[in-house]
């Protein structure tokens, strides 16, 4: 469901730039679940390796530094377009599952 | 393990994989914030350092050497001449394969298709006879990698 994460975290970013713990967060008032800074990290800097988020370090409210993380114009692209593949796949998966059910009533 | 030494150890993983001080820094500060906003333990958060350092930068360098359709995925590992045996037996384990020896530095290179991985065994010799030591570990298999006088490397496939 790795894939499925990435997608999750660039819709995060669709509304808008976030931080780290910011968006860890986020998703965790989604209903994700916590998502571990082991994985939410190294996804994030895949992700402006491949030019889908720019990260920008600014001083936050405490003087801590922060990286905040934004969509590039590729990152919306690959959204939408991945947005589309997911929720075809989940119609399908939808229909095979209530065929099964339908089959599991019928008996 | 308290904050500050995870975050040390972190740093220490990062510079030996060759992550330079602003992806290191970067990096550290990265984790440090999160840790002292969420108050969560960095081992339950992010995993051993050296693991963490491992995921971050090979999810990098293999998605740079994607880009650029390469064969091998490369890496320099920071070293002294104290450590850096230890550092290659690692390595060479992990399927890295030590193609030059700079300043500080080992250069190596791994397939980008892991099925393609061969793990390797290294040895260093000294001496200031560079062609009896040539003669002799060639007679035992092994291929010379790397030459920093009075250092000689060499590897063998396991």
């Amino acid at each position: 469901m790795r894939g499925v994460l990435d997608l999750c975290v660039l819709a995060a970013l669709a509304d808008g730039e976030r931080y780290g713990y910011d968006l860890a967060q986020h998703l965790d008032r989604a209903g994700l679940g916590r998502v571990k800074g082991g994985t939410l990290y190294p996804l994030l800097a895949r992700l402006e390796a491949a030019g889908l988020v720019t990260g920008e370090w600014r001083p936050g409210h405490q003087g801590q530094g922060r990286k905040y993380y934004t969509l590039t114009s590729d990152g919306r692209r690959g959204l939408e377009e991945q947005t589309s593949a997911w929720k075809e796949f989940v119609a399908r998966a939808t229909t095979l599952l209530d065929e099964g059910r339908g089959k599991h009533d019928e008996q | 393990m308290n904050n500050e030494s995870y975050l040390s150890e972190l740093a220490g993983s990062l510079q030996m994989r060759g992550a330079n001080s602003a992806r290191t820094s970067e990096a550290v500060a990265e984790v440090e914030n999160h840790l002292s906003e969420s108050g969560e333990d960095p081992m339950e958060a992010f995993g051993p350092p050296d693991e963490y350092a491992e995921q971050l930068l090979l999810r990098e360098e293999r998605r740079a050497d994607e880009a650029a359709d390469a064969r091998w995925v490369e890496r320099t590992f920071r070293a002294t001449a104290f450590g850096e045996m230890r550092v290659l037996e690692d390595a060479g384990r992990q399927g890295w394969e030590l193609t030059d020896v700079g300043y500080y530095a080992l250069n190596c290179r791994r397939p980008r298709d892991l099925e393609a991985v061969r793990r390797w065994e290294y040895s260093r010799r000294v001496s200031a006879d560079h062609q009896a030591v040539l003669e002799d570990m060639s007679a035992l298999g092994w291929e010379p990698c790397g030459l920093w006088l009075p250092f000689h490397y060499f590897k063998r496939s396991l």
